[in-house]
């Protein structure tokens, strides 16, 4: 399958740049207009490149570990960064002057996430949750019986869902941006959840377990307002051979790309009540850690641990894969969806051009999208 | 087998011996607070050993959070519910070390430290249940810590009792501060709790590096050329006494004693042959286990593969004939000391001396709390009934079985199959081919909670081919 990648002219990926950090790619993230692209590392730094891999700055960011970097939605200067040090700091991104230290935990803060209006950052380390407007804290939640263990951010910029051990909460920005004080219960369940995610339009809720099952709650039918959720139609998926760590929803349609071990399907949302259909993408033969659609919509990356990279159409035939040299860490679109950067625990990003993006006025961004 | 008795590795890692194995090991120390695991582990991570270590540590331990390879945990308990609920593992460690196995550089070692309150069964199975550990990881050994002044004091309770029970190796730590006597002591309790332990009386835990780290106890096909031996010191009589006897009547008698039964193998002639003598203990370990025949006064014992059970009064004791046919060397098991019943052979008010006599540990009885269980079976198992059998076995006694190890003579399998269960997981693979002349045998070890010994003995002889 390598030799697929190499043929020249025919390939749906071709290198642009690439680059060996010192350490393992933790996160990578792009500027919206694709110009930048910053990169953080277990070894605590952050580099900025430009679109054709030179180095435009680089800061010893943590005193240990990155561990995920978000560019603020709507102002390419504010880059959030998250470590194990137990820091949540704001750069400004063009040089990497800090900007401000929102947090000092005592543990690693390893989730952190933008509204997608820019407005409020969410981070969490271990039972903590720490919710910033700006520079400005809206308070922080500590439960001694609950870590979070993973967390999203609705589209409409309001409703945050976390993950804890036997359980899913649901917070609730209210008009002024603070915070009810107290999570609701969204529902409790026996497993424990490892991923959360949110249906691009904020109608659906998928969650991935430890122990194998995929499980997507869905607003009923005709129901509005974002409490409706508690009356959700739920689906159960099981069978996966491992934890399910992999959910990415398709930006438009309500389709979600999901991994567990090797076993990597699509599913079909079908209308409230009929369940789901399911695809098997076949090509990892190691566990699949990261997945991701362009933003577009029209392509889907997976990477697996044995460093297998592999593009996807949106109907599900494999379109290119090729191998890196470890275990692929991070994969990230470009926002325009003509590159793509691959991250992995070698150290090692490259950026490939993504030759099997139409240009063509049709294929832009789908009408009535995202919004 | 079921979600509950997974086999586990063998599918993903066909027989690797320890040093070509590209995963990380990983040692979980545990003991109480006080039994010196701070200073231990501050000695292993300052000791010049030139491998890169990393030490997860429980909220309150105190060594040194400057070190950068320390992590702290708690513990979060993860129920699996792909059929077992009793199925756990750690999600802090899991989240933990993936975030450390996604290094460029990776670790030589991984040390985690728990307390002596948190439970072991979840620790050890987060390495057989998460196909990412699993993957990345192998655990090496469990270590349990323990100070051996209050040891003893704390074998009430059950967190106590299952560290002993989880343990492959047992440091008694402040040796120096406890006499011979007391360390002795509690070497033979620990030793009742867990036959298969390694025990090793430690000063401030000294004790070299590559007896700690790097053992590979978990490891099937390292401790598979161990397990042979590993029931010697366990069978089900306590003394075997090599007579060299002429055809005729020998008067056995015995004074009363603790038991109002013995029971008693006699077997010959011919026991000047080594290999006789221990086909005849294992016969003998196969008689003890199943229905004895009653002595009736008048009857006498024969040498062959016969259980005998004498009643020996509480006052006047009991006496015996040994009817002899062919003269030469026999073999008596009792299944007490003969100085417990002033047991005494004679021929005409002759005394008959033993030409050579053999005392074996006493057999662990049924215990109605933790303990170990060695049972032993001549034979070929069927393979599906063993497997079901297991499965049962966990099923039902699963949170009671702490650890089980033992080497299986399957039907039609030219090698031996050697096995271990972890709380819940059922882990194992082909060992070493028998020979012609090996005795195909099964032997497994069980330690837990209740474990009964008829109930386990007669389970494994119902799986018989």
């Amino acid at each position: 399958m390598p030799g697929l990648a190499t043929m020249p002219g025919n390939a749906a990926l071709t290198q642009r740049w690439s680059e060996v950090l010192h350490d393992a790619l933790a996160d990578l993230a792009w500027s919206s207009d694709g110009s930048s692209l910053f990169a953080g590392s277990a070894d605590g730094s952050i580099a900025r490149f430009d679109a054709g891999g030179e180095s435009q700055a680089n800061w010893q960011a943590h005193g240990a570990g990155v561990t995920r970097l978000a560019i603020k939605p709507g102002d390419d200067s504010i880059l959030a960064s998250a470590g194990e040090d137990g820091h949540v700091t704001l750069w400004r991104s063009h040089n990497g002057e800090r900007q401000a230290l929102l947090a000092e935990e005592g543990s690693w803060v390893e989730l952190l996430a933008w509204t997608p209006d820019g407005r409020v950052l969410a981070a969490a380390a271990s039972k903590t949750l720490s919710v910033w407007r700006g520079e400005e804290s809206l308070g922080f939640w500590y439960d001694v019986q609950r870590r979070i263990l993973a967390m999203d951010w609705a589209a409409d910029s309001r409703r945050l869902a976390t993950a804890s051990n036997k359980g899913l909460y649901l917070w609730r920005l209210d008009e002024e941006g603070s915070d009810h004080g107290e999570p609701m219960q969204l529902l409790s369940f026996p497993g424990a959840p490892v991923s959360v995610a949110w249906e691009p339009r904020g109608r659906a809720l998928a969650v991935g377990t430890q122990d194998g099952f995929l499980q997507v709650w869905r607003q009923a039918a005709g129901s509005k307002g974002p409490h409706a959720v508690g009356k959700a139609s739920q689906l159960t998926m099981r069978g996966y051979p491992g934890k399910v760590t992999c959910l990415a929803w398709h930006p438009f349609t309500p389709l979600i790309a999901t991994a567990g071990g090797p076993d990597m399907v699509l599913w079909k949302l079908q209308h409230t009540g009929k369940g789901a259909k399911g695809q098997r993408l076949r090509a990892h033969k190691k566990t699949v850690v990261r997945l991701a659609w362009s933003p577009d919509g029209q392509q889907l990356a997976s990477g697996d641990r044995s460093g297998l990279l592999c593009l996807w159409s949106r109907a599900g035939e494999l379109l290119h894969s090729q191998p890196m040299n470890n275990e692929i860490s991070v994969l990230s679109w470009c926002p325009d969806c003509t590159a793509l950067a691959v991250g992995d625990t070698g150290g090692q990003l490259k950026v490939f051009d993504n030759n099997a993006f139409d240009h063509s006025p049709h294929h832009q961004p789908e009408p009535g999208g995202a919004r | 087998m079921s979600a509950c008795a997974q086999e586990t590795s063998h599918l993903t890692h066909p027989s690797h011996a320890i040093e070509n194995d590209p995963r990380v090991p990983v040692t979980v120390l545990t003991g109480f607070l006080g039994s010196g695991k701070t200073t231990l582990l501050n000695r292993i991570l300052n000791e010049e050993h030139g491998k890169r270590i990393a030490v997860i540590e429980n909220e309150y331990g105190e060594i040194g959070i400057d070190h950068e390879l320390v992590v702290q945990s708690d513990e979060e308990i993860f129920e699996m519910n792909n059929g077992c609920i009793c199925c756990t593992v750690r999600g802090d460690l899991i989240r933990i070390l993936g975030r450390l196995m996604r290094r460029k550089h990776k670790f030589d070692h991984i040390i985690i430290e728990t307390t002596g309150m948190a439970d072991p069964a979840p620790v050890a199975q987060t390495f057989f249940m998460d196909e990412e550990m699993k993957d990345k990881l192998r655990l090496d050994a469990i270590i349990t810590l323990v100070d051996s002044r209050h040891v003893l004091q704390h074998l009430d309770s059950d967190e106590c009792k299952a560290q002993l029970a989880f343990a492959d190796i047992v440091l008694l730590n402040k040796r120096d501060l406890v006499s011979e006597p007391e360390l002795a002591q509690v070497e033979q309790q620990v030793r009742d709790m867990n036959k298969l332990a390694t025990i090793r009386p430690t000063v401030q835990g000294e004790l070299p590096l590559d007896e700690l780290l790097g053992v590979g106890a978990f490891d099937l096909e390292t401790r598979a050329a161990e397990m042979p031996e590993f029931l010697q010191e366990e069978l089900p009589f306590e003394w075997a006494g090599l007579y060299d006897l002429e055809p005729g009547d020998y008067l056995l008698a015995f004074k009363p004693g603790p038991d109002p039964t013995i029971d008693l193998v006699l077997g010959g002639p011919g026991l000047q042959e080594k290999a006789l003598f221990d086909a005849w203990k294992r016969e003998s370990i196969v008689l003890y286990s199943s229905d004895a025949l009653d002595l009736q006064s008048d009857s006498a014992i024969n040498p062959g593969e016969i259980l005998y059970r004498l009643p020996v009064d509480w006052e006047k004791g009991a006496e015996t004939r040994l009817h002899i046919e062919h003269p030469g060397r026999y073999v008596l098991f009792t299944q007490h000391l003969p100085e417990e019943f002033e047991m005494a052979l004679s021929r005409d008010g002759i005394a008959v001396a033993p030409a050579e006599a053999h005392e074996y540990a006493s057999p662990h009885e049924h215990d109605e709390t933790v303990g170990s269980v060695g049972v032993r079976l001549t034979g070929d198992l069927d393979p599906d009934r063993f497997e079901q059998w297991m499965i049962n076995l966990l099923r039902n006694r699963g949170t009671d079985i702490f650890r089980t190890k033992g080497v299986l003579s399957l039907a039609g399998d030219a090698k031996r199959f050697v096995f271990q269960v972890v709380p819940m997981l059922f882990d194992g693979q082909a060992g070493r081919e028998w020979q012609a002349d090996d005795h195909r045998e099964s032997q497994l070890v069980f330690i837990g909670r209740d474990l009964d010994r008829t109930e386990l003995t007669e389970g494994l002889r119902a799986c018989l081919a």
